[in-house]
């Protein structure tokens, strides 16, 4: 319920002075929050003698668009992209099919040790990945698979996050409705694609986009498990051209921009359905 | 359809899902992903970090050999207690920040969904990408963060470059000088934590909005009735029934910044890990050991008591705060 | 109506596109095997460098003919060592290597690499001349209990780059560059300068990073080591070490006529016109190079006692799991690009000192000598070269060494026989747990 009985120290004003007063923290914040991004840009579009001037100005003399032509061609960022591209639609695609099918047996199937696996899954998962780094990596090492795209993609095409949220809302489709299906001689595995696939549409865009945000923003994986720079992703593209081959400002911000623009549309685009989703999270339902 | 009887029951096996074993093969593919990729790597993990391994594999058998050596490694501890600045840094002040915008962005304005979406943009974008902007905005010469520094006539700092701790840069232009022990966090290290809290308020904002919105509207009229004035309510009714949501942010977020890697691999230094040493942070370390320095056995130790560490944390801040949350 | 056949055809098209899916990844894990033998060599050169060496390779197969020798580049010598490692332990080296000589011991020791040394005393090997004209501290890097191991490859000396106009400008001798740290230091001392008098130094004498180089060298100059003989504890730490690292922080500190820098930083304030000297890989030339507006020079190392250089760069390794074709094939191109004049197109390409000796002497070097003079010179410090410690907690040892004496005794946080006496013991202890 949005009430402001909640805020604890605004003041004894008129309702529009208080809504003025709310508004100026949460301008200024907002301002707070884009700055950065302002300044990206900024610098992205100055040529190299503009950026390094000081004080610096806020708008470019004359935008420099090839900046963006340059640090795009600098390195391999065209592969950069294919590779991030490859990975986080297989890694969706096998996690929801994994997630999926295990989230339909615990939510609606009745078996031995059914509890127990689940928060055997959660337990084994929780574990932190600085944890499971490095033997990895040996596994890795040892099975042939370090600088392919299998070490990439693998390993990640399970999430008990997933499956959490997926058996949360699988659970919640009337049983009425299962029997109903049965009578009419559907296989367990067709009402899970037939009815419950596609009464879930709003739970599986979310974990789908959980999985994507995650996969494109993935780095510390990839970093260790890539060297070569054909199969790099985009942020540990990003890293390297930042660490080694580019000292120029303006290339850095440029490169900054093309990597997070791809997320940053497909927030304005998704952005109800995404910030909902993170916001369930918190929830205990 | 004409069947015989055999063809009927096979179908019927195969309707009720495949029998017994049904359930088991659903569970099959994500079971062997979670058993070949997580849980054998964890017990592999405490093999490795019984030997000596090297970049030419697995070398003498120590025991506890590397645990000792890493107890011993006053560069260790220092990664733990940076850790730890960074997250006593991270937490509070980012529940708080965003504790506080939550509540406004709660009261009855046009343009939440504008206001929600400006503060959450931060969330989506990658680390590497942020940290290259701020590290553009620390910089000392010609970045954003001095500039308004000197336009508010304050002096300027060296930001992601000056090793020396905060309370002894608080108070020396005051003339006092600030015992070594008690000098804080380096300013380095405090970049990287506003960095974070910046990074993540909009996440912090949204589960919070979440969860105020959650609290049925029956609770202030009744607070209301009983005389309860602003901060009352706030204290009486909000906060407690909140206290759900917070705990869960306040775990979350531990976890999650205890963990932190990718901005002092990347703009730290060189040598990274910050002006001194003072942003080395334990994974980083344990980064730096085992893939620079190709002593896998060693990082496996140092895993472990990273584990270790946030498993205490999780479950002290369970026994301990989870009595004051109210379901 | 739910009938058994659409369930059916649903699982079948189900199995269908994950067979599929796992194709496709199966598919990208493959290596794209050529038809016939090739020889892989992995290195980790980048950028212009990289694109030398690449080009040189491909000269090499065309006028050599045979199996192509084909380099793969891994951008940085962390991600080389990474990669190196992951292949190693699965099986699946590549035949020829850029290594450093820490490494080198531990693929040696299990057995995972090849020595050289049977091909270079082989019929298609060196003669003794050959052998002698090669830098001797080469030699002994890659020699292990008498054999050679691996051969060296790109090999860099210390060099100082120096601004000859503002030389010119205090009135020295641009063509005379310090020859000892004292000169040095007087050299500095009136490079420094506040031009506008607005009370702040706008033109400094040197600008340096974290740098153990500089301090190496300081120490070998006076007669130190960092490493006792038995190879049991450090000895950066000694007075010769003391002394080092006072010299150094007496620039920063007492002097005044140096600032630390990190990165690159240096670099770039000295194409800038910041600062009139600045120490780096003689290799660095080829980066600078496009971006020189002014008459730049290059120097060796200013003398203390000795003369000592600490010798940095790769070599090459041969590793087991190949065929004596591939091997036979990896020599004969380690063989041609460590020839005289090989060595000198690469010299001139990355400004890396060249392995052979006599490479200093063909037409094409000479020419370049004389546009750039004190190249020669700064070259030549190769014959005073000396190595690290060639073991892999050396690593470590760099990295203690800079972290808890170079950089709290540079920034002003420690003195230089407590820091170093630190660096020290963490780093006999690094010894200690590699010996259990």
């Amino acid at each position: 319920m949005r009430t402001d009985h909640a805020v604890p120290f605004v003041g004894i004003m008129s309702r529009t002075g208080r809504r003025g007063i709310v508004h100026l923290f949460l301008l200024a914040g907002a301002v707070l929050m884009l700055l950065p991004f302002i300044w990206m840009l900024s610098t992205s579009l100055k040529n190299p003698v503009e950026a390094l001037q000081f004080p610096p100005t806020w708008l470019p003399q004359a935008p420099r668009f090839a900046n963006y032509v340059e640090a795009w061609r600098a390195v391999p960022f065209p592969r950069y992209f294919f590779n991030t591209v490859l990975v986080t639609v297989a890694v969706l695609t096998g996690t929801l099919i994994s997630s999926c099918l295990a989230a339909y047996a615990f939510a609606r199937m009745e078996f031995r040790g059914r509890e127990v696996l689940f928060f055997g899954f959660l337990a084994v998962m929780m574990v932190p990945m600085p944890v499971y780094l490095v033997p990895s990596y040996l596994i890795m090492s040892k099975l042939g698979w370090i600088d392919t795209y299998l070490a990439l993609i693998v390993p990640w095409t399970a999430s008990v996050f997933t499956i959490f949220l997926l058996r949360q809302h699988f659970r919640a489709i009337p049983r009425e409705l299962y029997e109903a299906a049965v009578i009419d001689g559907c296989s367990r595995l067709g009402f899970l694609w037939r009815v419950v696939l596609p009464l879930s549409r709003a739970v599986l865009v979310t974990v789908a986009l959980f999985s994507i945000i995650g996969s494109w923003n993935s780095f510390m994986w990839p970093l260790v498990m890539v060297n070569s720079k054909l199969l790099r992703p985009i942020q540990v593209g990003l890293a390297y051209f930042a660490q080694g081959e580019a000292t120029e400002y303006t290339l850095l911000m440029a490169a900054s921009t093309f990597c997070i623009a791809p997320l940053v549309l497909l927030f304005f685009v998704a952005q109800r359905q995404i910030i909902e989703s993170y916001a369930k999270t918190g929830l205990k339902e | 359809m004409a069947a015989t009887s055999t063809q009927a029951a096979g179908l019927g096996w195969w309707r009720s899902g495949l029998g017994k074993f049904g359930p088991y093969l659903y569970l099959l593919p994500a079971a062997l992903i979670i058993i070949v990729f997580r849980f054998v790597p964890i017990l592999y993990s405490v093999r490795i970090s019984l030997y000596r391994w090297g970049i030419a594999g697995a070398g003498a058998f120590l025991g506890i050999g590397n645990y000792a050596e890493m107890i011993r490694d006053g560069i260790f501890w220092r990664s733990m207690l940076n850790a730890s600045y960074y997250v006593i840094g991270v937490v509070p002040l980012g529940i708080v920040v965003s504790l506080l915008a939550s509540l406004l962005l709660n009261t009855k304005i046009r343009a939440l969904g504008l206001y929600r979406t400006v503060y959450f943009l931060p969330v989506v974008t990658s680390i590497i990408a942020i940290s290259m902007v701020w590290k553009w905005i620390y910089n000392p010469q010609r970045g954003l963060a001095n500039y308004l520094l000197m336009r508010f006539r304050l002096p300027t700092l060296a930001w992601l470059e000056e090793p020396r701790g905060v309370v002894e840069l608080a108070f020396s232009p005051l003339g006092i000088e600030v015992p070594g022990w008690c000098a804080g966090p380096s300013l380095a290290l405090v970049a990287l934590v506003i960095l974070s809290i910046w990074k993540g308020l909009g996440y912090n904002i949204v589960i919070f909005l979440a969860g105020l919105q959650n609290i049925p509207q029956q609770y202030y009229e009744a607070g209301r009735i009983d005389g309860a004035g602003r901060l009352g309510l706030f204290r009486h009714v909000t906060w407690p029934l909140l206290s759900p949501t917070t705990f869960y942010v306040l775990v979350m977020t531990t976890i999650v910044s205890f963990q932190v890697f990718a901005p002092v691999w990347l703009i730290t230094g060189p040598p990274a890990g910050g002006p001194l040493g003072t942003t080395k942070v334990i994974v980083y370390y344990l980064y730096q050991r085992a893939f620079n320095e190709g002593r896998y056995g060693y990082g496996s130790a140092i895993a472990f008591a990273l584990f270790l560490v946030i498993l205490c944390l999780t479950l002290a801040q369970r026994l301990v705060l989870e009595r004051r949350v109210h379901y | 109506m739910y009938t058994a056949l659409p369930q059916v055809t649903r699982w079948i098209r189900i199995i269908v596109c994950s067979v599929l899916l796992c194709a496709l990844f199966a598919a990208s894990g493959c290596r794209k095997k050529g038809a016939g033998i090739e020889v892989p060599f992995w290195h980790a050169m980048g950028g212009e460098v990289g694109s030398a060496l690449e080009e040189m390779v491909a000269d090499f197969n065309a006028s050599h003919p045979g199996p192509p020798v084909m380099p793969v580049s891994m951008g940085s010598y962390e991600s080389l060592s990474q990669k190196l490692m992951a292949s190693v332990a699965a099986g699946e080296p590549p035949v020829l290597a850029q290594v450093y000589e820490s490494w080198s011991a531990q693929f040696m020791a299990s057995g995972a690499v090849m020595p050289m040394g049977p091909y270079v005393r082989g019929s298609e090997g060196l003669d003794p001349q050959e052998l002698d004209d090669i830098f001797p501290v080469l030699i002994e890097g890659n020699t292990w209990q008498e054999e050679l191991w691996t051969f060296p490859f790109n090999k860099s000396v210390p060099a100082f780059f120096y601004n000859r106009d503002m030389f010119r400008e205090i009135g020295l001798d641009p063509d005379r560059f310090p020859e000892t740290w004292d000169e040095f230091v007087h050299t500095a001392r009136r490079l420094t300068r506040d031009l506008d008098g607005d009370g702040r130094t706008d033109r400094w004498g040197f600008a340096m990073p974290v740098n153990v180089w500089i301090f190496g060298c300081l120490l070998l100059g006076n007669g130190g080591a960092l490493l006792s003989p038995d190879g049991t504890e450090a000895a950066f730490d000694g007075p010769a070490g003391v002394d080092a690292l006072e010299k150094i922080a007496k620039l920063l500190k007492e002097d005044r006529v140096a600032y630390l820098t990190t990165g690159y930083q240096h670099q770039d304030d000295f194409l800038a016109g910041k600062v009139g000297m600045i120490q780096s890989s003689i290799a660095s030339y080829a980066f600078m190079k496009s971006k020189i507006t002014f008459d730049i020079g290059i120097a060796p190392f200013p003398a203390t006692e000795e003369r000592a250089v600490l010798v940095y760069g790769t070599n090459v390794a041969l590793f087991a799991r190949s065929t004596p074709e591939q091997r036979d094939r990896a020599w004969e191109f380690v063989r041609w690009f460590t020839s005289p004049e090989a060595q000198a197109r690469w010299s001139l390409a990355t400004a890396y000192v060249p392995v052979r000796r006599s490479a200093l002497e063909l037409p094409a070097m000479s020419g370049w000598f004389e546009e750039l003079p004190g190249l020669r010179e700064t070259m030549l410090q190769m014959e005073h070269g000396r190595l690290e410690p060639r073991i892999q907690e050396w690593f470590a040892g760099r990295r203690l060494l800079g972290e808890l004496a170079l950089e709290p005794v540079l920034r002003g946080h420690e003195t230089p026989e407590l820091g170093l006496k630190k660096a020290a013991r963490h780093f006999d202890a690094e010894l200690e747990a590699a010996r259990r």
